[in-house]
């Protein structure tokens, strides 16, 4: 009988709380990738996103494990739609950090050395957001402190208005540059892969935050 | 008419743990019948006297009360028409007493006040127990996994809470004209009233359960879980008034409450008019078909 059987839902937990540790790990890939990449260090860059390329194959493999404990009835169903969602959010970051080391990689955009320090320092801001986001989800499914899930939500969403604004001002100099025109689109276009992964988990967090309100009468 | 019973009302108890997958339906049937019979047998005859004193009734009688019944819950069944057993054997009881010029309509009241308080009654309780349990859940299950297990277990517990107050409420409308006729005792009426609800209970009850399954399922699992209790603790307060009450108006006035907190439209206002047509239509139709029937054979 299918109810005494060891709990999908704990199960479920584990797994989702282990999607976020390698969530993590893909940024932290992707941050030494443009490290790397803005050092000059290509052959160490290729190596930081080959792995951000494997972990996310991995994470895609442990979301898909997720969905499938969830629809052979883990959590009430109502609930389960809104894990799925989550999932799919939380899915979005990796493959944004992948396709911003496929950028830096594949494009090999000409970043000028007094800008190089801005770049860096958005994908060093986005760590954080990450360690937040990861941290905020284990403790909903293992903790349920909802003090802590919140105070770390503010803190994703305060870091992200810092790096809009970061974004807007990077914007604002590379255009009033002596750059061609093409090389500022491509960097705006560069500018935009590295500020869409802090966006998404921004994005993660409100639906964590949707998770939160869900459990409550 | 217990077969019809058990494989129509199942659904008000365990189709939304079937519809979730929380529970297995094979798992479901076993536990209502369970339930079920036990019900009947431990507080079943609290509901017989009722039934009884509303008129007195002999062998033939007590026959063409429960075939005019069973034919008005099987024409409406028919006809897609939610329909109470209660509702349609207390007419028929009353058809059977104006052709035998026996009826007692004083004891009809006390009957139809317990009609009308049961889908209230739903409702109040639901929207109280909706608050005062969210209180309680909020402050001590905030792991999602607790919370769950907590829902899932109270929805499960509620179903075997509900099917027990139907074996004990509405067995009298299965034997409840033989027991008052004395063609059986009241201990063989509970049993074979039981048995014939949990027979319709495991032979026919899937189609129907997962169609109202997938009704409820709409309600968040705390909101279901709450609807499933009330329902069952107001029918089994009935029961200790001795009246026989429609589960199936136990769990929509239930619902509607869950829904007042909500502000959701958890129930049509179509819903609520069919359990007030109900009221007249279902017990009108069972005493006219058995009076009609004891004019025509008797």
């Amino acid at each position: 009988m299918g109810l005494f059987k060891k709990g999908k839902e704990q199960e479920v937990a584990e797994m989702i709380v282990d999607l976020l540790k390698k969530v993590h790990e893909c940024i932290e890939e992707t941050q030494k990738t443009v490290s790397h990449y803005l050092k000059g260090d290509l052959k160490e860059a290729k190596s930081s996103a080959l792995k951000t390329d494997r972990i996310e194959t991995e994470t895609d493999y442990i979301r898909r494990k997720i969905l499938d404990v969830l629809y052979r009835g883990a959590f009430l169903p109502m609930f389960r739609v809104e894990i799925h969602n989550f999932l799919e959010k939380v899915d979005l970051i990796a493959d944004n950090a992948e396709t911003c080391c496929d950028f830096f990689l594949g494009q090999r955009p000409e970043i000028p050395e007094e800008f190089k320090e801005r770049f860096l320092k958005i994908i060093d801001d986005t760590l954080p957001m990450s360690r937040c986001l990861k941290e905020a989800t284990e403790n909903f499914f293992i903790k349920g402190d909802h003090e802590f899930i919140k105070k770390n939500m503010t803190q994703i969403g305060m870091t992200e208005s810092a790096i809009d604004d970061d974004e807007w001002k990077l914007t604002r100099d590379l255009f009033t540059s002596e750059l061609s025109l093409a090389e500022k689109m491509h960097l705006k276009r560069c500018l935009e892969k590295l500020t869409s992964i802090s966006d998404q988990i921004e994005d993660t967090s409100d639906w964590l935050e949707v998770l939160l309100i869900s459990t409550k009468v | 008419m217990g077969w019809s019973l058990g494989s129509n009302d199942s659904a008000n108890i365990f189709g939304t743990g079937v519809g979730a997958k929380i529970i297995r339906y094979r798992t479901a049937i076993i536990l209502i019948s369970i339930f079920v019979i036990l019900g009947a047998l431990l507080e079943g005859e609290k509901c017989f006297a009722t039934l009884g004193e509303l008129s007195k009734l002999d062998s033939r009688l007590a026959f063409f009360i429960a075939l005019a019944a069973a034919i008005v819950v099987f024409f409406f069944t028919f006809l897609g028409i939610p329909v109470s057993t209660s509702q349609a054997v207390v007419g028929a009881i009353l058809g059977a007493s104006l052709y035998s010029g026996a009826v007692d309509f004083s004891k009809l009241y006390k009957i139809v006040i317990c009609w009308v308080l049961t889908p209230i009654g739903g409702a109040f309780t639901s929207f109280f127990l909706y608050h005062l349990m969210g209180k309680l859940t909020d402050r001590f299950l905030k792991n999602p996994v607790m919370r769950d297990i907590f829902i899932r277990w109270g929805l499960i517990s509620a179903g075997c809470f509900g099917a027990y107050a139907l074996g004990a409420n509405n067995v009298a409308n299965v034997t409840g004209v033989y027991v008052g006729s004395g063609v059986l005792s009241s201990f063989n009426g509970a049993l074979i009233g039981g048995l014939s609800i949990a027979l319709g209970v495991l032979t026919y009850s899937r189609k129907v359960m997962e169609t109202v399954g997938k009704k409820i399922v709409a309600l968040d699992g705390y909101s279901a879980f709450i609807a499933e209790l009330s329902a069952a603790i107001v029918v089994q307060i009935f029961t200790q008034v001795g009246v026989p009450v429609s589960t199936s108006q136990a769990i929509v006035g239930a619902v509607a409450g869950v829904g007042l907190v909500k502000d959701i439209r958890a129930v049509s206002l179509r819903s609520l008019a069919e359990i007030g047509v109900g009221w007249i239509s279902t017990p009108f139709s069972g005493g006219a078909i058995c009076y009609i029937l004891l004019i025509l054979f008797l």
